[in-house]
């Protein structure tokens, strides 16, 4: 059982300006903007448009998202 | 650092397009990025594994010696508490691992504090030092670890043919999404408390 199999890389990184980039140049509905910090951290400050769902919520409420669409996690 | 762990989980969910914005929030709005960020279970868990026993318990073992080894870092009595009631729980994980897989052959443990491929204490440690890991760090580490350990038991569960080796896998899943509610719990009074101030 190679470990590495279980855990590589799933997703894409990218920068911050790229993601200002990529909201600027398309509609809210095309894409999903993911919160996964804690409410408080959410109240302080958050990218506009993105939806909150603390980390430790997150399995149970994968079905609130479309596994379609882009998404982006911070 | 968190959303690497949910990233995980999304992929496991069959997500086809999941980005992770590298620095988060601080880079977004201008600042700079923290140390850390790339620090997982692959980071204390390399190589092969011959069974889900020995990964699993390889597992637990390198999340218990984080967690005693962040314990020492931290400054935070009741971030200090948990985390060493998280290292507890995990010896308690291994014991219930070797209760599941009797019949595996295994190697005497040993005293030694190795981690798992090849990592020390020490070297944890160090690694944490110079990062300067806050409380805030701490605990965004410990969820992203919880959240891993999550997915893996999930995966484990789900590749699994044998119904009690599922069921046992569930109640790790259980288990872990537990510690992950712990911290969340915790981090949310810290964050109150530094509002109020």
């Amino acid at each position: 059982m190679i470990w590495n199999n279980l855990f590589t890389t799933p997703y894409a990184n990218i920068s911050a300006a790229d993601v200002k980039k990529f909201i600027a140049a398309h509609k809210p509905e095309e894409y999903q903007l993911i919160d996964v910090r804690q409410p408080q951290e959410y109240a302080t400050e958050h990218i506009p448009g993105a939806k909150l769902i603390p980390l430790a919520e997150l399995p149970e409420r994968l079905t609130e998202l479309d596994p379609g669409k882009p998404t982006f996690i911070y | 650092m968190r959303s690497k762990s949910a990233a995980q989980l999304l992929h496991a969910a069959d997500f086809s397009d999941i980005h992770n914005v590298t620095g988060g929030i601080i880079v977004y709005e201008g600042g700079k990025a923290t140390g850390g960020e790339d620090f997982g279970m692959d980071f204390f868990i390399r190589g092969d594994f011959n069974d889900v026993f020995r990964m699993s318990y390889a597992m637990e073992k390198g999340l218990q010696q984080l967690y005693l080894s962040l314990e020492e870092l931290c400054d935070d009595e009741s971030v200090k508490k948990l985390l060493s009631r998280l290292a507890k729980f995990e010896e308690g994980h291994k014991a219930k691992l070797k209760a599941m897989f009797p019949d595996i052959p295994r190697e005497e443990e040993t005293e030694s504090d190795n981690l798992e491929g090849g990592f020390t204490r020490q070297q944890v440690l160090d690694n944490f030092k110079t990062s300067n890991i806050t409380v805030d760090g701490i605990i965004h580490l410990g969820m992203a670890i919880e959240t891993q350990a999550y997915d893996l038991y999930s995966r484990l569960s789900a590749s699994s043919d044998n119904k009690e080796t599922k069921e046992f896998f569930l109640f790790m899943v259980a288990e872990e999404k537990q510690h992950l509610g712990f911290l969340s719990a915790e981090y949310d009074k810290i964050l109150a408390k530094r509002k109020s101030v």
